[in-house]
């Protein structure tokens, strides 16, 4: 077999490039990212007719500027890591938006493929290509492929290889009217003379992306070359004054114009035959008027968001469930077979538990991204952003920010970390930093066992009434954060929010498992590595130091003087000394140690050193803090799924009353988000600066909150 | 595979839209924002402000002076998002984009 080829996927998105990745590569694909910046890098293999190709899926893009993170990625990798081919992915329905795409490809000089993807689409709108005409307009073959059956697939890599056989591949030289083509005519003979990016692009297209203001193409030949840079970015200034004296347009504008221009002389040319009215308005669009009404549209998107919250929840139980079974399994097994000490605590509290914790979510992630993947390839997802903008807009989010919001817990019972994930699908940075900060404010399913605990024991008589409350503050608290972090921290100019509002179609099985499974396993492998050595670090904070012998001697003289009393209720008492070890050990470990410490700030908010140690716990995940009050209180091992006993201890504790919980309630909503979602939100802004200051911006704010109520609540005595 | 050295040149700024000039002065008296050209049906694009590089993505869409669009979901009252359909897909533009897009009827 001879040396793998390189093959790139690039197209517009939504123009079937991953249906076709999919197709090609199987279950023999990765996905990673692209060196610092968090655009998913998918690469796959294949073999056809004893031939191994190495295929990288490209993101999808509209055009190769550098306008968005998106491009810059495509158009690095291009001209970095020279593919033996690129493969165009056009979409057949769509031709004139995506030969745009093709026309920079073109100028650029790649080895092309174009593949003219979803012709059974077009030929259903009565859209007639003409291939070979096409292919020779272009001067690149044309194949027409449908990605999602895989006809004509193969006659594609049969192409693939043989372009790749052949040596010269130079740029297709576009006119763009007489202004910039002068431009050009001055610039490109400096640029060839003196060598500037010589290696990297091509000398006129160098030229072209001077006079278009690229500013990743000035800043590389400002670096190389200051001088004749500055002259060039001269002559590019008198022509963009020209422009704009003359026909109030930019040289991009004049030079979009010529490739769109380009494109339909070519579509004119007998290339493209319609039977039906151009202006028809398709199946797709008829859709659109019904789901995107204005009154209608916003019932359909409220019943479908909430189908995709029950199936999430209500189908994924039983898998929770199972894993939750098999760790407790594995946790009696660890307790049967290893010899009392520090190293089986370890493996019990520490590993199994800290693992198994994070991996408790995975049935809920993959039924969350199933679900999400079901919306996204069927092109719903992009109506949702629409729909929700305009009320997203005015706290300085973006419509595309709702599917996080809703996943973390907007109806509540989700999860942050599927919530912090799903921002991968917001494109402009400062929104997307924002929503990613502001969903662990929503309710996820870790915090209501903590909900339904204190209002079941303080305000029973309106349980109901307060948990609605609590999601519709969560709400409030996280949109009201996010429009005081885009005037703060994170302040700028709205990104204008512009995005193609792809066809509804009917997403592939295979396609919709494969999204699932990426997605999910990057959590396991990402979340996985982390969270079990912070797991281990919780457990020693927890456990260490250990009580003084003598104090442990005590208790254990306690119990042998409860054994041999004889008394009835014996494993009753026994079990009140377990409880007071534990709770003299808790107080004498770090972290016991720390929530004493921290009373000097939390009795401003009416919390004591066994609320502060639960909290603290609750970093680790938000069920602790049950477990970790059951312990605090000498209760010993409590089941965070059946808290009666808790609750009315807690009701009938002299240091609790309803302001106490309500200022706990406040806190334990907005705090520091558990560290699952902490390592979750370090991956997706690619910075641990920003996990950091989550922890810390949502830690103050809900402390001033429970000082507020805590403080306003006993003074008008309602403690 | 010979490379075809295009010298087409069909489709230009100068003189696109009958109605239509480049300049704003010159714009007709109809001319308006798009976020404001409720039930307008099919529109001519006649002229683009603001920021340089937005100008930039609107030109790489397809949205430039002389295109027509169609306004699926037509603007109406505040901060309405506008749906159009420009060279076969369907673009949603929120408010700030479209009151920068300045528009005639097709």
């Amino acid at each position: 077999m001879n040396d793998p080829l390189h093959i790139s996927l690039a197209g517009n998105p939504n123009s079937g490039k991953t249906t076709l990745f999919n197709h090609l590569t199987g279950a023999r694909q990765h996905v990673g990212n692209y060196p610092g910046v968090t655009v998913d890098k998918k690469e796959g293999t294949l073999t056809h007719n004893n031939h191994q190709l190495n295929v990288v899926d490209l993101p999808g893009t509209y055009s190769l500027t550098a306008y968005s993170v998106e491009e810059l990625v495509a158009r690095d990798y291009l001209v970095n890591e020279q593919p033996d081919v690129v493969v165009d992915i056009v979409d057949a329905s769509n031709l004139e938006r995506n030969l745009y795409l093709t026309c920079q490809f073109l100028e650029l000089g790649v080895p092309l493929v174009i593949a003219l993807n979803m012709v059974d689409v077009a030929e259903k709108r009565g859209i007639s290509i003409n291939t070979d005409k096409l292919s020779k307009l272009l001067g690149v073959p044309v194949i027409p492929i449908v990605a999602r059956t895989g006809q004509g697939v193969d006659e594609l890599i049969d192409i693939v290889l043989a372009v790749s056989r052949e040596s010269e591949h130079p740029p297709t030289l576009l006119r763009y009217g007489p202004d910039i083509d002068q431009g050009l005519s001055d610039i490109v003979p400096l640029i060839e003379q003196n060598k500037l990016l010589a290696g990297i692009y091509p000398s006129r297209w160098t030229g072209l992306k001077i006079l278009e203001n690229d500013e990743q193409i000035l800043d590389k030949a400002m670096g190389e070359d200051p001088t004749l840079t500055q002259q060039l970015i001269d002559r590019s200034e008198t022509l963009t004054h020209h422009l704009q004296s003359t026909i109030d347009a930019y040289p991009e504008a004049v030079i979009a114009d010529h490739r769109y221009g380009f494109i339909k002389s070519i579509l004119r040319q007998g290339v493209v035959t319609r039977i039906f009215d151009t202006d028809r308005l398709y199946a797709s669009d008829k859709i659109d008027k019904i789901v995107t009404n204005r009154v209608i549209g916003p019932l359909i998107m409220a019943a479908i968001l909430f189908g995709l919250y029950s199936f999430t929840f209500n189908y994924s139980t039983f898998f929770v469930e199972w894993l939750s079974s098999f760790f407790e399994f594995l946790s009696s097994s660890a307790d049967t077979m290893l010899p009392d000490g520090p190293v089986k605590s370890m493996i019990i509290s520490g590993v199994i538990d800290g693992v198994g914790g994070v991996l408790g979510f995975v049935p809920i992630i993959m039924f969350m991204f199933f679900g999400i993947a079901v919306l996204e390839d069927s092109g719903y997802l992009a109506r949702v952003a629409f729909m929700m903008d305009r009320i997203f807009h005015f706290f300085g989010l973006h419509g595309s920010s709702v599917m996080p919001f809703i996943v973390s817990g907007g109806i509540a019972g989700g999860c942050a970390v599927p919530g912090v994930m799903a921002t991968r699908t917001l494109r402009s940075p400062k929104e997307r930093i924002a929503t990613l900060l502001t969903v662990p404010f929503m309710n996820c399913g870790a915090k209501l066992p903590v909900l339904t605990l204190l209002i079941g024991a303080f305000f029973s008589a309106h349980q109901a009434r307060y948990m609605f409350l609590a999601t519709v503050a969560a709400w409030i608290v996280a949109l009201l954060a996010a429009k005081f972090l885009r005037m703060t921290v994170l302040k700028g100019e709205s990104t204008p929010f512009v995005m193609e509002l792809p066809p509804y179609r009917f997403p592939t099985i295979r396609g919709l498992l494969i999204h699932t499974w990426e997605r999910t396993w990057q959590y396991i492998k990402k979340a996985g590595t982390v969270i079990l050595g912070i797991s281990i670090l919780l457990w020693a904070l927890m456990t260490y130091p250990v009580l003084p012998t003598d104090r442990a001697a005590e208790f254990d003289t306690m119990r042998q003087q409860i054994s041999a009393s004889q008394s009835t209720n014996n494993a009753a008492e026994l079990l009140i000394i377990d409880g007071l070890e534990a709770e003299a050990g808790l107080r004498n470990s770090i972290a016991g140690r720390i929530g004493i410490g921290l009373e000097s700030v939390s009795r401003y908010a009416g919390f004591d050193w066994r609320t502060n140690i639960a909290l603290v716990g609750g970093f680790a995940a938000k069920e602790v803090i049950v477990s970790t009050l059951g312990t605090a209180y000498s209760l010993g091992e409590v089941d965070p799924e059946n808290t009666t006993s808790l609750t009315d201890r807690l009701a009938k504790d002299a240091h609790w009353n309803p302001v106490v919980a309500l200022s706990v309630l406040a806190f334990i909503m907005f705090y520091a988000p558990c560290f699952v979602t902490v390592v979750a939100i370090a991956n997706e802004a690619g910075s641990w600066k920003w996990a950091f200051f989550s922890m810390g911006f949502n830690t103050l704010f809900a402390l001033i909150m429970s000082i507020a109520i805590y403080q306003i609540g006993t003074l008008l005595g309602l403690g | 595979m010979t490379k075809n050295h295009s010298d087409i040149s069909c489709h230009c700024l100068n003189g696109n839209g009958k109605n239509c000039k480049l300049k704003s002065v010159q714009c007709p008296p109809d001319t308006r924002p798009l976020s404001k050209s409720c039930g307008c049906g099919r529109v001519k694009v006649c002229k683009i402000s603001g920021d340089r590089k937005d100008c930039a993505k609107m030109a790489n869409l397809g949205v430039l002076p002389g295109s027509e669009m169609e306004l699926l979901c037509p603007s109406r009252g505040r901060g309405r998002r506008c749906m159009v359909k420009v060279n076969g897909g369907t673009l949603s533009l929120d408010e700030l984009t479209a009151e920068n897009i300045f528009v005639i009827p097709a």
